[in-house]
């Protein structure tokens, strides 16, 4: 669902709700005011229940399929992410120490193009949340980061470049600079396989 | 009240006259709060248009502004809301004022605590998800985590206590059935039930089972505070939303309650009580309960069921609103010689508020949608929507109802429409702002924008503008009121 | 539900979670199954009894399939593991239909006959049907090993070998799930299955994290799910609530009459 086509649809009905409220506004000047008119709306009711109800069955049918949460895709690998104030680790083995904590956060972490990944978030401390821009800046996809829980997250990385990681959850007073990212690199096909076990750490 | 003896008359007028100064301290404190609450929050956005960056403030005011500007809005929200719902509803049930004056004194206890908190940099974030009060990295003294609890305490103990109340003066006057409204099901409409009396009855219920949710998350937020141990967080985190989703909807409802009951000294026609209000208020008691758990998508724990319930609910809950609320608003002005005042004006803009928010935030309780909204600053746009736009447009008409029906003074009607046009604009652009950076997946709660994501500081720096124009809005709104609000309380004072 | 999330095993990411807000790490020991799930299992031939030889793939391509590393000499997990998973796997239903399991020797002096005496013949429990046993070639048991994170060590002067307990669910020829242990409860074994037949847990708690109030406490060793402390705070508020209000509008029922009859006398 693109952010802005769901914005430009709130903008639309928005329109709409204010253009019916000022001409409701300005049918009051000079108005005398009888039962009839009052009973004109209200005749409006059930139609308009009809159409919300259809309305809202189609928006529920339609994006209830399209949930971001796991359903059967077998990933071609896992990545583990663990926050904790205020940074994220991202690797690809399971983070077992503190010290693979660290290197986990600094290393960076580079990842085959076209692949369909499947994030593991946790948190250490509070609820995070883990959340990923694509290169050009679009929210791809997120999920919590809470503490004694693993999240699985399936992104595709479709686009080579840079990935940033924000943290989407109120988290400390450094919660709007957290935030890690990983690269996603372009692998020819006849290099593919090779470059899938290089990439891996 | 047919049975009433003339002691029982003299009691009753009394009390009514206690609901009135109530009523009139809560708009002082309306009047009060408001606008410093709405300060913290041009704070809190000049920080993110980082036109503050040479003055460079402690972070830690930013965050702290924020938990006390989310806390305090929607304390003020709830409180002043019901007071002007229990206003409206003193015509019909006898309400115990002292319990009331109670609840008051304890509110303005817990508001107190939280300002000492803010003062000490407290800043959990109006959240305040559990377990960040206790695990700061360092943020914020532990002590001051206390003293929030204690807050919460007290802030928790006022509610419930007139929550009570409110269900102890209903039940006196009407049985359930009867207070839910259940006879005009059966095709009776006899006894007439106003409709003020159905909505504070749905809510007096949702409110007590939304404080005992708090209750709850109390309790664990001290098992972790006296123990040491670690509470499940997901449990606790299901707790705080449903409280504060809950309570922040009573707050909307409790505003829809005293418009049900004032627009029409306005539209000159009745409001009343029928077949398909009765139905909508008794499946907003159901939803409400379930719709919460839109707030816990991201939270892929969560059993999917769970899921589909709170979209399944977050869209019902808009039906009711769109087809008896909104309609009925519309019925009352179409072509009705209304009587438009500050007050009048206010109260229907409300709804217009009411239901641009709710589309915003019928599209973010779709799953598939939250997905890329959550905690971006398009939730800040919706509820925004619903409260700056809406239900403070609703309590400052409420006020304004107030204030000129207890002093009789003559409003000043360029004044009232400058007042009206530099909020209506102010309000809207400033949310606009926020619904624009929601949609480029601006993150919400940042003290400061990345580089990836300067268009969330552009739009900050836009939203000021508007936030000027509702500033000079509210300040007139104070001149206008305030006169008339000293004059009503020379009033009531003579008399 | 909860119940199914609270059933899958901990080892995801190695992480653990104690109370008092402390980290404890995993056993580097274990066999991690965050190090090696998803990745392709080699499909090299197995060789079974009766002289019949089989690709890996032919078993995985036919139904899901969970893959078992013992020896036929053990006098160690391999016994306990298989008993259990063959009364798990009985109890729970669908083995031979729906997934099946192969038990594969690591010891190269092991024969795919050898394998059913020791642990066919000698069981309690009837020959399944969807239970193979069969043995790899030494350069293909290394690439197996490699793929599924096991390994083994000879002990000095026995027989024997070190290894841990693991059976390895497989879907599509990809690993999706590692159970670690010397037996696997019914609610463990359906979690393999839940992943084996692509209904994922979309996320699960941590077990070993120490977090007070949970709705379902999970017992790892056995497998038990209770209801914990968690669940009765969440619905305490509405069962509580309500009846509170119903009882509020009874003793207001009950004073509106009263004051009924007090009017009546007086008039």
């Amino acid at each position: 669902m693109d952010p802005m086509a769901v914005f430009s649809v709130w903008l639309v009905i928005g329109l709409v709700v204010i253009a019916v409220y000022a001409w409701m506004a300005v049918s009051t000047r000079g108005a005398a005011g009888d039962e009839a008119s009052y009973q004109a709306v209200g005749r409006i009711r059930r139609p308009l229940f009809v159409l919300m109800l259809v309305v809202l069955g189609i928006l529920f049918a339609f994006t209830i399929p399209r949930t971001p949460y796991p359903k059967g895709q077998i990933p071609d690998e896992v990545v583990h992410a663990v926050g904790k104030q205020f940074q994220f680790a991202l690797s690809s083995q399971p983070i077992r120490s503190d010290e693979e904590f660290l290197q986990a956060s600094v290393k960076p972490l580079k990842i085959a193009q076209g692949r369909l990944v499947e994030f593991r978030v946790t948190s250490l401390d509070v609820n995070h949340a883990f959340a990923v821009y694509d290169p050009e800046g679009k929210l791809l996809g997120q999920t919590q980061a809470m503490p004694g829980y693993v999240n699985r997250l399936l992104l595709r990385l479709d686009k080579p470049g840079n990935y940033t990681v924000l943290c989407l959850e109120y988290c400390g007073l450094s919660h709007h600079i957290m935030r890690s990212g990983f690269e996603v690199v372009e692998v020819s096909p006849a290099a593919s396989r090779f470059s899938e076990l290089a990439l891996r750490r | 009240m047919a049975e009433m003896t003339i002691g029982g008359a003299q009691e009753f007028a009394g009390e009514q006259a206690r609901m009135r100064t109530l009523a009139l301290v809560w708009s002082a404190l309306l009047m009060l709060l408001l606008p410093i609450l709405g300060l913290l929050g041009l704070f809190i956005r000049a920080y993110q248009s980082q036109i503050l960056a040479e003055a460079a403030p402690d972070v830690s005011w930013f965050y702290a502004s924020l938990t006390l500007h989310g806390l305090g809005l929607v304390g003020v929200s709830y409180t002043v809301s019901f007071v002007g719902m229990l206003y409206v509803l003193s015509q019909h049930v006898q309400l115990n004022t002292r319990v009331l004056w109670l609840s008051t004194a304890l509110t303005i206890v817990g508001v107190v605590l939280l300002v000492i908190n803010f003062l000490l940099r407290f800043a959990p974030g109006w959240y305040f998800l559990y377990p960040l009060p206790f695990i700061s990295a360092g943020g914020w003294a532990s002590y001051t985590a206390d003293i929030f609890l204690v807050a919460l305490a007290v802030l928790g103990v006022a509610w419930l206590l007139w929550e009570l109340e409110l269900i102890r003066a209903i039940a006196a006057r009407y049985p359930l059935s009867q207070a839910l409204g259940w006879h005009y099901l059966k095709g009776n409409p006899s006894p007439e039930l106003p409709p003020v009396v159905l909505v504070a009855t749905v809510c007096a219920i949702a409110g007590v089972i939304a404080l005992l949710a708090a209750v709850a998350m109390l309790i664990f937020f001290l098992v972790h505070r006296f123990t040491g141990s670690m509470v499940d967080p997901l449990v606790v985190k299901n707790l705080t939303f449903f409280f504060g989703h809950v309570l922040i909807n009573l707050a909307m409802y409790h505003g829809i309650g005293f418009l049900y009951a004032l627009f029409p000294t306005y539209s000159g026609h009745a409001w009343k009580t029928a077949v398909p209000m009765v139905i909508a208020w008794n499946c907003v008691l159901f939803l409400v309960m379930f719709a919460y758990f839109h707030h816990l998508y991201m939270d892929f724990a969560q059993p999917m069921w769970v899921q589909v319930v709170g979209q399944i609910a977050s869209y019902g809950t808009a039906i009711p609103a769109a087809v008896v609320t909104i309609l009925g608003t519309l019925a009352q002005v179409y072509r009705r010689p209304v009587r438009w005042t500050l007050a009048s004006s206010l109260l229907f803009l409300g709804t217009m508020g009411w239901a641009i928010g709710g589309v915003g935030a019928v599209l973010d309780s779709t799953i598939a949608i939250n997905y890329r909204f959550h905690n971006t600053l398009w939730v800040a746009a919706h509820f925004h929507t619903y409260l700056l736009v809406g239900l403070v447009f609703l309590m400052l008409g409420f006020v304004a109802h107030l204030t000129q029906e207890l002093s009789g003074v003559a409003e000043r009607v360029g004044l009232a429409r400058a007042i009206v046009a530099l909020l209506l604009l102010g309000g809207y652009g400033f949310v606009m702002m926020f619904y624009l950076s929601g949609a480029h997946s601006v993150p919400r709660r940042y003290a400061l924008y990345p580089f990836e994501l300067e268009i969330g500081t552009t739009l900050a720096k836009v939203a000021l503008l508007f936030v000027l124009l509702v500033v000079l809005g509210v300040l007139l709104y104070l001149i206008e009121v305030g006169r008339r609000w000293f004059a009503a309380y020379a009033a009531l004072r003579a008399s | 539900m909860v119940c199914r999330v609270c059933c899958v095993a901990c080892l995801l990411i190695g992480v653990f979670w104690s109370g008092q807000g402390q980290v404890a790490w995993q056993d580097p020991l274990l066999p991690d199954e965050g190090a090696v799930v998803y990745r392709p299992l080699p499909d090299v031939p197995v060789y079974l009894s009766g002289g019949r030889v089989a690709q890996l793939s032919e078993f995985w391509a036919a139904r899901p399939m969970l893959l078992v590393f013992v020896f036929s000499r053990c006098t160690g997990i391999c016994s306990p593991l298989l008993q259990s998973l063959r009364e798990t796997s009985a109890a729970v239903g669908g083995v031979g239909d729906t997934y099946q399991i192969l038990v594969l020797s690591f010891d190269p002096r092991d024969t795919p006959e050898q394998l059913l005496k020791r642990f066919e013949a000698s069981s309690s429990i009837p020959t399944q049907l969807g239970w193979h046993y069969g043995t790899v070639a030494p350069n293909h048991l290394r690439q197996l090993i490699n793929a599924t994170g096991f390994w083994y060590t000879p002990i000095a002067n026995t027989d024997q070998y070190d290894h841990p307990g693991m059976i390895v669910a497989v879907r599509q020829g990809r690993i999706v799930r590692v159970h670690v242990g010397g037996s696997i409860s019914p609610v463990q074994l359906r979690a393999l299955l839940r992943e084996m037949r692509g209904d994922p847990v979309r996320a699960y708690p941590l077990p070993s994290a120490n977090l007070a109030f949970r709705c379902y406490r999970y017992d790892p060793l056995t497998g038990e799910v209770r209801w914990d402390w968690g669940m009765l705070a969440l619905f305490a508020p509405p069962l509580v609530g309500f009846p509170l209000a119903l009882l509020s509008f009874q003793l207001g029922r009950r004073r509106r009459l009263h004051t009924a009859s007090d009017v009546c006398s007086a008039s």
